[in-house]
C-alpha cells in the first residue's frame, strides 16, 4: 500500500489566499485607521465593510487548520496510485479525532476533474467540471478525543476513462478526495492525486 | 491570384461518426491534394501531426511528426498529390468534456516565397478501442 500525499493544488490555493486576506485586510485596517486618526469619521466607517471581507478571507484561508483542531490529517492509502482504465485498487482511510465531535457525513470519492484557465485582459479565470465515479462511505457518529477510525474500499477508473492530461492552461485530473462533514464544525475537503495511463485496456 | 486548392484526405480509416479513427500505434496513412491555379515555386509542403486543446482555456497544443513531402516547381491547373504517413503516438487521446477538448489534427501548409502560406487541416480522432 501507497501513502497518498496531499495534492499540491489543494494546499496552494489555501496559501494563496491566506497571503491574498493578509494583503487585503492589512490595507482595510491601515487605511481605515488613518481616516479615523485624520478626523474623517465617515470615511472610516466606510474602510470596515472591507476589513469584514478580509476577516471573512482570512477565516477561509485558515479553515481547513480550524478543521483540523478537531479532525486530525487523514490518512489514506491505496494499493496503486498510477492506474489505467478499467483498473480496480483498495483504498484504506485512517481518521484520528483531537478532540470531541459529531460527524454527519465522511466519504472518500473517486473525482475526474477538468480544469480550464484562461485570460481575459490582465485576469486569469480557472474553470472546473467535476466527476464523481466512484465511492466508498466511512463511519459517522459521535467520536471522542483520540479515538480513531478506519475503513476500506475499492475503487475502480471506467473503462472508458481518458487518461491524465497536464497541459499549460487545461488539465484532466483523477484524484480521491477525503470529505468529512462536521456538525457545528468546519468540513475537511482532502484531495490527493492519482495517475491514470494512456494504456489501453 | 486564385487561392491555392489544399485538401488532405484519410487512407482507409474506420471513423467514428463522419472523423477518421485511429489508434494509438497505429499508421495514419493518406494524401494531400494541391492544385494551384498558375505555376508556383514550392518551397515546402509540410504535414504535421498536431494536437491542441478548445473549449473554454487558453490554447495548448504540441506536434507530435513533420514530414516535407515536396520542394519544387508546381503546375498550374494541374492537381498534384503527396502521401504522408505517421505513426499515432500513444497519448494525449481526443477528448471531449465539458470544458476541456483535445483534438488531433494532420495539418497541411505550403511554404511560398513572398506569398501567404496556403494551409489546410484534417481533424481525426485518436482513442484506443475502449473509448470509442
Amino acid at each position: 500500500m501507497q501513502q497518498l500525499r496531499e495534492s499540491v493544488e489543494s494546499k496552494q490555493g489555501r496559501g494563496c489566499l491566506v497571503l491574498f486576506s493578509i494583503l487585503w485586510l492589512s490595507f482595510s485596517l491601515f487605511w481605515t485607521f488613518t481616516a479615523w486618526k485624520s478626523g474623517a469619521g465617515i470615511m472610516a466607517l466606510f474602510g470596515l465593510p472591507f476589513i469584514a471581507i478580509g476577516v471573512f478571507l482570512q477565516v477561509g484561508g485558515f479553515w481547513r487548520r480550524i478543521a483540523g483542531v478537531r479532525i486530525g490529517k487523514p490518512k489514506l492509502t491505496a494499493s496503486k496510485t498510477t492506474l489505467q482504465p478499467n483498473e480496480t485498487f483498495s483504498v484504506r482511510y485512517e481518521q484520528t479525532f483531537r478532540l470531541p465531535v459529531d460527524i454527519l457525513d465522511s466519504r472518500v470519492e473517486l473525482i475526474f476533474r477538468e480544469t480550464a484557465t484562461y485570460r481575459r485582459g490582465t485576469d486569469t479565470y480557472t474553470e472546473v467540471h467535476e466527476e464523481v465515479h466512484d465511492f466508498f462511505e466511512a463511519p459517522i457518529g459521535h467520536f471522542n478525543a483520540g479515538q480513531a477510525t478506519q475503513s476500506e474500499g475499492r475503487m475502480t477508473v471506467p473503462r472508458d476513462a481518458m487518461h491524465s492530461f497536464k497541459g499549460t492552461h487545461n488539465k484532466l485530473q483523477w484524484l480521491m478526495r477525503v470529505l468529512v462533514n462536521a456538525q457545528d464544525w468546519p468540513d475537511v475537503k482532502d484531495e490527493y492525486e492519482l495517475t491514470v495511463l494512456a494504456e489501453d485496456v | 491570384m486564385a487561392d491555392v486548392e489544399l485538401s488532405i484526405s484519410f487512407l482507409s480509416p474506420e471513423s467514428t461518426g463522419s472523423v477518421p479513427a485511429f489508434r494509438p500505434g497505429e499508421v495514419i496513412q493518406g494524401s494531400i491534394q494541391v492544385t494551384p491555379p498558375a505555376d508556383l515555386n514550392c518551397r515546402h509542403l509540410l504535414a504535421r501531426l498536431r494536437w491542441h486543446t478548445e473549449g473554454r482555456g487558453d490554447r495548448d497544443e504540441g506536434v507530435a511528426g513533420q514530414e516535407d513531402l515536396f520542394q519544387g516547381q508546381l503546375r498550374g491547373g494541374v492537381s498534384h498529390y503527396q502521401r504522408f504517413q505517421f505513426t499515432a503516438p500513444r497519448e494525449p487521446w481526443s477528448y471531449s468534456g465539458h470544458y476541456v477538448s483535445l483534438v488531433w489534427e494532420v495539418e497541411a501548409s505550403l511554404d511560398l516565397p513572398l506569398a501567404r502560406d496556403p494551409r489546410a487541416s484534417a481533424r481525426f480522432i485518436l482513442a484506443p478501442d475502449s473509448r470509442r
